[in-house]
Formats: structure tokens, sequence, C-alpha cells
């Protein structure tokens, strides 16, 4: 009996394994993920802050041993914090790093690296401070933390994105233009034997929807050089991101007036 | 007169010696000047030109004949409508992202929302959310509910 029904039992018992050793993967894959969430530092969750609080009101604990605990909990949040904010700048360096190279951007992708290495020196300084602040001096380090990021660091961090939008979308931009000539070749070629009035139309249209949208992505590369705040160059790369759209609706209608001309 | 007569007189034909003379002297009067130095040396380039051109051209026609260069005529072609499409359609899928950063923060990862988050504050995993959307903003979070952004903690620390 057992015999007979050898291939089935086989079958299911390599199954089951296989199903298990999928779900220990899985637990040990989310166990590493968390353990290097936790040795990295950056899972500051509402009770560790509360945690202050509970030491705070803790009866069992006299009034030194209270500050103490508290500052003890203090400075780890906030190295913890400082350790978070430093993941942050270093992931955007590799973002900055793996940005496609665009021609004559090389010196502003190299200002926007030392910007982040300004960060990245400023939270070490702080981290320093921590050392030997007391309860009050963390709090100032944490406000200066605060005061920093909300002023300095929204800005550089805004500007190494835009910076990363804007050369993802040069390839999309040599595109259109390699089709903006084909397009404008055939254009003329069928032009010429057929004086379709029509096709030069949309082909003229076209070509001025490419140089508009041309002339915004350059727009958008000055604001970037020249360090403007993010808000304005990022609705300039939208801008162009626009009028390249629009490009392709002409490409498309001068596509449909050519597919009249051309035998299929 | 039989032909072979008629050739042997042909031999005795001379020239009018009147005419022969005003030749000669013709020939000799005419200007003897040599050509000038500077023309010589532009005939001199005249002909490396030609004689680089010539090899030039040989070594072409020889790789074309051999197949080493191609000349293809122009291509005139209407665009594959799809490519046209998906060409669109990746200049579309980056407006979006612009629109990503324009907002801040990408509605489907934000986690317990914050409003100081608006206000340039970032949060824990954002820097791996950069990395993987290569777009985003540096402040977007992809991070559990439980967690707090960095702004967040540092509000709370300060406090």
């Amino acid at each position: 009996m057992l015999w007979s029904n050898f291939p089935n039992n086989l079958f299911m018992n390599i199954r089951k394994a296989f199903a298990l050793v999928m779900v220990f993967s899985c637990l040990a894959a989310g166990m590493l993920m968390h353990g290097v969430a936790r040795a990295a530092g950056c899972d500051i969750a509402q009770s560790d802050i509360d945690a202050i609080t509970a030491v705070r009101n803790d009866p069992t604990l006299d009034p030194l041993a209270a500050v103490k605990a508290e500052l003890a909990i203090r400075k780890e949040l906030v190295g913890r914090t400082i350790g978070c904010a430093e993941q942050e700048a270093l992931g955007l360096q590799g973002v900055l790093a793996a940005a496609p190279a665009v021609s004559g951007a090389d010196v502003l992708r190299s200002q926007l690296g030392d910007k982040l290495n300004e960060s990245l020196n400023f939270y070490a300084i702080e981290r320093g401070k921590l050392l030997t602040a007391g309860i009050a001096g963390s709090q100032a380090v944490a406000k200066e933390l605060l005061a920093w990021r909300n002023n300095s660091w929204s800005v550089v961090a805004g500007q190494v994105s835009n910076f990363v939008l804007w050369s993802n979308n040069q390839s999309l931009f040599d595109t259109a233009r390699n089709r903006m000539d084909q397009t404008g070749r055939t254009a003329a070629f069928l032009d010429g034997i057929s004086a379709n009035i029509g096709l030069e139309t949309a082909v003229n249209t076209a070509r001025a929807a490419m140089n508009a949208a041309n002339g915004t992505n350059d727009a958008a590369k000055s604001a970037l050089l020249q360090f403007l705040p993010p808000d304005q160059s990022l609705v300039l790369i939208k801008q162009s991101l626009e009028g390249l759209s629009l490009t392709y609706k002409d490409f498309s209608a001068v596509n449909d007036l050519m597919k009249q001309l051309l035998p299929q | 007169m039989n032909l072979f007569e008629l050739l042997k007189q042909f031999k005795a034909i001379q020239p009018d010696a009147h005419y022969a003379e005003h030749s000669r002297r013709a020939v000799l009067a005419s200007a003897q000047n040599p050509v000038a130095a500077p023309r010589k040396v532009f005939t001199i380039a005249l002909h490396v030109f030609e004689t680089a051109a010539a090899v030039v051209f040989a070594g072409f026609f020889i790789l074309l004949i051999t197949g080493s260069v191609s000349v293809a005529p122009v291509k005139f072609s209407v665009a594959d409508q799809g490519v046209l499409n998906a060409e669109a359609q990746a200049v579309d899928m980056q407006i979006r992202l612009a629109n990503l950063n324009y907002l801040n923060y990408p509605e489907s990862s934000v986690p317990s929302v914050k409003t100081s988050r608006l206000n340039g504050g970032a949060s824990v995993g954002s820097a791996s959310h950069l990395g993987a959307a290569a777009t985003s903003t540096p402040n977007s979070t992809s991070t559990p509910s439980s967690t707090l952004s960095v702004v967040d903690a540092l509000e709370q620390l300060s406090q």
C-alpha cells in the first residue's frame, strides 16, 4: 500500500519540504532585514520617544536616576536620528552617482556631491556635541538639527532630486530629437513629391513644439546650475516634459499624414 | 604620271621662303619669360592635391568594393506607431515621476501621515526608496507606520 503510493508520497513530501524551506527563508529574510534596520538605527518608533515620559513618571526611580535614565534615552534617540539622516545623505550620494552622465553637467554633479558631504560633516559635528551634552544639550542638538533640516537639507535634497530627475530626462530628449530629425527628413522627401501642404504644416508644428521643449529643458539646466530653489527648477523640468509630451502628439499627427503617402 | 612619280614630287615640296622666314622670326620674337616661382609652387601643390585625391578616392572605392564601408541611402520611412507610443508613454511616465517630486511624497508610500514631512522632513528608509526610484524626492518615505520621520523624531526630542 505504502509502496503503491510511493511516487505520490514522495512528491507530497518534497512539496512540504519546499514549502517549509520557503517559510523559513522568508522568516529569516525578514529577521535579517529587521536586524539590518536595527543595526542601522533607523527605526525610531513613537514608543521609543514615549519612553522618556515613562521614565519621568516612573515612581520607582529617584530623581537622579530618572534624570540619568532620561539623558541616556535622549542621547541614544538623537544619535539614532542622526544615523537616519546620515543614511539618507549617503543614499542620496549613491543616487547622484548613479544618475546618467550628461554632457556639461559633471561640474554640477560634483558640486551637489560636495553639498551632501557638507551635510554629513554637519551631522558628525552634531553627533560630537552629544558626547558631553546633558538633557538640555541634547534638546538643543535636536533643535539645531531640526532647523538645519528645514532650512538647508530640504534645499540640498531637492536640488539633488531634481538633478537626478533632469538627468534621467535627457535620454528622452535625445530620442525625441532623433525622431524629429527622421520625421523631418521623411516629410521633406514626401513633401517634395506630393506637395502636401498639410504635412508641411504638421511638421512645422512638431518642430516648434520640439524647440519649445528643448528651450525649457535648457532653462531647467540653467536653474539647476544656478542652484535656484528646487521648486523653481522642478517647475521648469515639469514644463519641459509636458512640452515633450505635446511634441509626441504632433509626431503622431505627422505620422498619420505620412502613412497616407507612403506605401505600407 | 603614275602614282609613284607623284609621291616623289611631294618629297620636294618646300615652304615658301618668305613665309618660313616670317614664321621663324615670329617664334624667336615670342616671350621667353620663365614661369614665376609662386606659380610653380601652386602648380606643384595642385599636382600633389590631385594625386592625394586620386589615392583617397581609390582607397574609398576599394573599401566600398570589399564591403568595409556601406553607403546606405537615407532611410525614408514612417515610424512604427507602437514605437512612437512607447516613446510617448516613457515621457508621460517621467511626468508622473516629476509630479511625485512636485508633491514631495508619493501618496502610496506615505505612512502615518505627518504634516511636518511636507516641510522638509525626511524619514527613515527614504534613501533606499530614492535608490530604487532614482527620481523621487529625498523626503519621501516607505517606512512602516510605526516609525517616525527624522523631523518628527527631532521635533519631539527637542522638547
